[in-house]
Parts: structure tokens; sequence; C-alpha cells
């Protein structure tokens, strides 16, 4: 199997240069993300998952170790990592088409050629009949549904998704939980799924990262025995419930420790 | 039902004022206070010999002349000081102390400068606009949203895609503000600037009819301010909601 992304013994300061201080977010984390495995980070906040999707976006830089995507290290964004935020951030001025089209026309491809391409995801995301609608007039879900279909439009490598659905009602959730499924089951993507829902990791993952705080870093690694394809159906199997209460355990007795710690 | 009221409203606070207004010249001689009518009849006269619309289109080409002028070049030094943080920095102590020398002040030096033709009068409205578009341009370019720049780069865009097709857009809302708040105070600078050095225009009118105490033309003419103010300012704003619509203009 060949890995998409590995980091190496990374390592993540910020510095604060008006109080002097510096945080460690990140301290010496090291894993790979094999093709077409989904791969969830499970913590609390302050842990520094989304300090690791943003290294492996190249947004920023690590202080120490390596970050690479198939086998080259990251220096920058690329189209190639696709990346869907909690807050969708679609341009607001632009229609779903444009707004799907958009790395599209940044590579200078034209109107003619680039807007039968945004249709066909349009309708693989299922807006047909949103084209010319504009994110302000969608619901919390379909915007994030656009935002999803903007990235898969470049093919990427592997998608990197920061809490995707956290911002949705329950309900809005649990159907984009099965529709991101089903999209994964037709494109077989690479995934890095950060995510504080432990339901949401198991439903999703190959394999689940519990991280924890003070210096972020992770403290555990799950396999998820669920086989693909997987379906809502199973939240309630036996094999999740055993996975749920393993990791229920691991995170109780991290939280204990931080508990006794701070007094 | 929401714009019929509104304009109910608009109607009914006029009607007072014009009320108020004949009824204090019952109080006080015509070369005091004219009346509404007799205002009204002075109003027609000067239309009819060209007058006054000659007066209205010489304001009117000074002040929109220079507050475009202040628009372009305010909008791009505005996204240019959002967005390098060593040049806003740099500029920013220059605008503070600068704010708080009025533009009409500098009419006198503009002349010096360049001259007593429509030059001076032009430059001084462009110094008057381009400092509150560069404010507010800058506000909103230095505010745009972090993720919708990272989501664009992401997705392939270069830098200057990413200025030209994330940070304009975002500032959009922003530069509208600005041109607005530079159109009213363009105007009322450019009123005071005829007063002292035009020979045209409806400041002059209001200098003019003061000179030879002619009422009733001051009269006219702070009508027309008060009516080319209001239009232009409606103008520009339903223009700007309907040209970006979906910028979030407020």
């Amino acid at each position: 199997m060949t890995e998409k992304v590995r980091l190496e013994r990374v390592t993540k300061i910020f510095e604060d240069p008006r109080q002097g201080r510096e945080t460690v977010a990140l301290k010496d984390v090291s894993f790979g993300i094999e093709d077409r495995e989904t791969v969830a980070l499970l913590g609390p906040s302050g842990c520094g998952k989304t300090t690791i999707l943003n290294i492996i976006a190249g947004f920023i830089l690590p202080t120490e170790g390596k970050a690479l995507i198939e086998g080259r290290p990251i220096t920058k964004p690329g189209p190639e990592r696709g990346v869907v935020f909690q807050e969708h951030f679609l341009f607001h001025w632009l229609t779903v088409e444009d707004n799907i089209a958009f790395a599209l026309k940044v590579r200078g491809v034209s109107r003619k050629e680039f807007l039968p391409r945004a249709h066909e995801f349009v309708k693989r995301v299922g807006l047909t009949g949103f084209e010319r609608h504009y994110p302000d007039e969608l619901s919390g879900g379909m915007r994030q549904r656009v935002s999803i279909a903007r990235v898969l439009i470049n093919n990427p490598e592997i998608l990197l998704m920061d809490e995707p659905f956290a911002a949705l009602d329950a309900q809005t959730r649990l159907l984009m939980q099965e529709w991101l499924l089903k999209l994964w089951e037709e494109h077989q993507m690479s995934m890095l799924f950060i995510t504080h829902d432990v339901d949401e990791a198991i439903l999703m993952a190959d394999r689940i990262f519990l991280m924890g705080v003070q210096p972020g870093r992770i403290i555990h690694e799950l396999k998820v025995p669920l086989p693909r394809p997987r379906a809502r159906t199973m939240l309630t199997s036996q094999a999740f419930m055993e996975t749920k209460a393993g990791c229920l355990d691991l995170i109780a007795k991290e939280s204990a420790k931080i508990f006794e710690h701070r007094g | 039902m929401r714009i019929g009221g509104t304009i109910a409203i608009y109607t009914l606070s006029v009607a007072i004022f014009l009320v108020a207004w004949w009824g204090f010249t019952f109080v006080f001689p015509p070369i005091f206070l004219p009346s509404p009518l007799a205002t009204t009849l002075k109003a027609v006269e000067i239309t009819r010999t060209g007058e006054l619309p000659w007066n209205i289109v010489m304001s009117l080409f000074r002040v929109l002349s220079g507050w475009a002028l202040g628009a372009v070049v305010g909008s791009f030094l505005g996204v240019v000081m959002g967005r390098l943080p060593w040049v806003r920095a740099l500029a920013l102590p220059v605008l503070e102390y600068f704010r708080f020398v009025p533009p009409v002040t500098l009419v006198t030096l503009f002349i010096i400068w360049f001259g007593f033709g429509e030059e001076s009068k032009i430059v001084l409205i462009f110094y008057t606009a381009v400092f509150i578009v560069v404010v507010n341009t800058m506000a909103g370019a230095a505010s745009v949203r972090e993720g919708a720049i990272r989501a664009a780069r992401s997705l392939g865009a270069t830098g200057t895609q990413v200025l030209f097709r994330v940070v304009v857009p975002e500032t959009v809302p922003y530069m509208v503000t600005g041109l607005q708040l530079a159109l009213s105070n363009a105007f009322m600078t450019i009123v005071a600037a005829e007063m002292l050095a035009a020979k045209s225009g409806v400041g002059f009118m209001i200098w003019d009819a003061q000179v030879y105490t002619k009422t009733e033309r001051m009269f006219v003419a702070f009508v027309t301010l008060s009516l080319m103010g209001f239009c232009l300012d409606r103008s520009v704003h339903a223009l700007s909601r309907r040209m970006f619509v979906h910028y979030r203009v407020v």
C-alpha cells in the first residue's frame, strides 16, 4: 500500500511575541495516511488537531519534523489536498456553479468548458436546480455539500475535513454523514477527518487517533473493525458499541489525568 | 407597504417644515425670510434664465469628477494598505494627523498650486474623498476572512488571483460605505470652496446672494443643495445595492 500523507516527528510551537510566551501546539506527532484510507483525529479543543490539518494543507509549516504528500515535502497549499472547513468559507458573491468551478477558473479554463464540469459536480452532490443560487440562499448542509464539490472537482489525492459537520444540527449531521459515506464509495479517496464527536469518528474512519492536550499529541491509535461500505445502521451494531466503549474508556482515563494534573 | 409608509413620513415631515416656514414669514420681513412661494417663483425664474441649471451642473461636475478620482485611487491604496501591514503601519500615523486638517482650509493652498480654474476644486474634492475611501477600504481589506483566503489558495489560486478574486470582493461592502461617506463630505466641501473661490456653482450662488442681500436666491440655493445632496446620496445607495446584490453591502 502506498502512503498519501506522512508526518514524521512533527512539532509545532506558536510564539506570542507580545507576551514572549511559547505554546507547544503539537509535540512529536508521527503518522501516515494510506491510499483510500480515512483517518480520524479525535480530541478536545486545544489538542492540536486543526494544527495537524493546517500543516498537511500547507497553511502553516511545522517547527520541527517533516510533512510529506506522496513523498514530497509540503511547503504550500495545493489543489491535490482539498480542504473542507467547519465554516464553509464559500465565496458568497459567486453562485453555486461558480463556487464549484473556482479551481478551474483560476487555472484559466474557459466558461464554456468549466460549466458542464461544474454542473456534473452539482449533480454529484445532489444540488441540481441550485446551480444559480448564492450560498446565502442555501441551508447549512447544502453549503457544506457545495464546499465539498468545490474541492472534489480538483480530483484531490486527499480530502482534509476540519469538523465539517460540527456547525450543523443533529438531524442534518446524520444525513450528511450518510451522504459522505456514499460519496466515499464513489470516489474512494484518502481522507483526514477531524472531529470531537466519537460516533462520527467511528462511523467515518478506518483508524482513529485519539489526541491529548498540553502538549497536543497522539495518545492512542484505534482500528475501527467495521466493514465497508459503511451505513448508518452500524451505529447500533455490536462492533460499533464495543469500539465506542473502548474509545470512551481511553478518553475518560486521559481526562482524569488532566483533571488531577490541574488540581 | 413599507415603502409607501416611508414616502408618507417624508412628505409629512417636509409639509410640516413648509408650513412652519410659511408661518414665520408673517413675523419677519421678506428680506430676512422670503416665503416658500416667493422662493419657488425665484427658482422658476432663474431656471428659465439658465442660471440655476448652470450652477448645478458646475457643482455636480466638480463633485463627481473629484469623487470618482478619489474612489479609484482610494480603493487601490486602501486595499494595498489593508493587506500589507508594514505599509499600513507607516501610513496610519500620517493619516491620523491629516484627519484634523479640514479640506476647506486647503482651498487657498490648492489655488496657489493649481490655479483658479477647475483643477484646484477637483483636487480639493479628490483630497476629501480619497481619505475617507482609503480608511474604509483599508479596514475592509484588513478584515478579510483568513479562511476564505486559505480556501482559495488550496484551490490553486495564486497571490494575484487571491487579491482580485477574494480580497477585493470581500472588501466591496467597506468600499461602498467609504464611497457614500466620501460623497456627502465632497458635497459639503465643494459648497464651501465655491463660496470662497469660484465664479459658478451653488456655493457661489449663496455667496453672491449674500453680497447683494438677494435673500430669495440664497433660499433657492439652500433648497437646491438639499435636493441635490439627497438625490445623489439615494442614487449612489440604490446603485451600489443593485450592482453588488450578493456582496453583502449594508
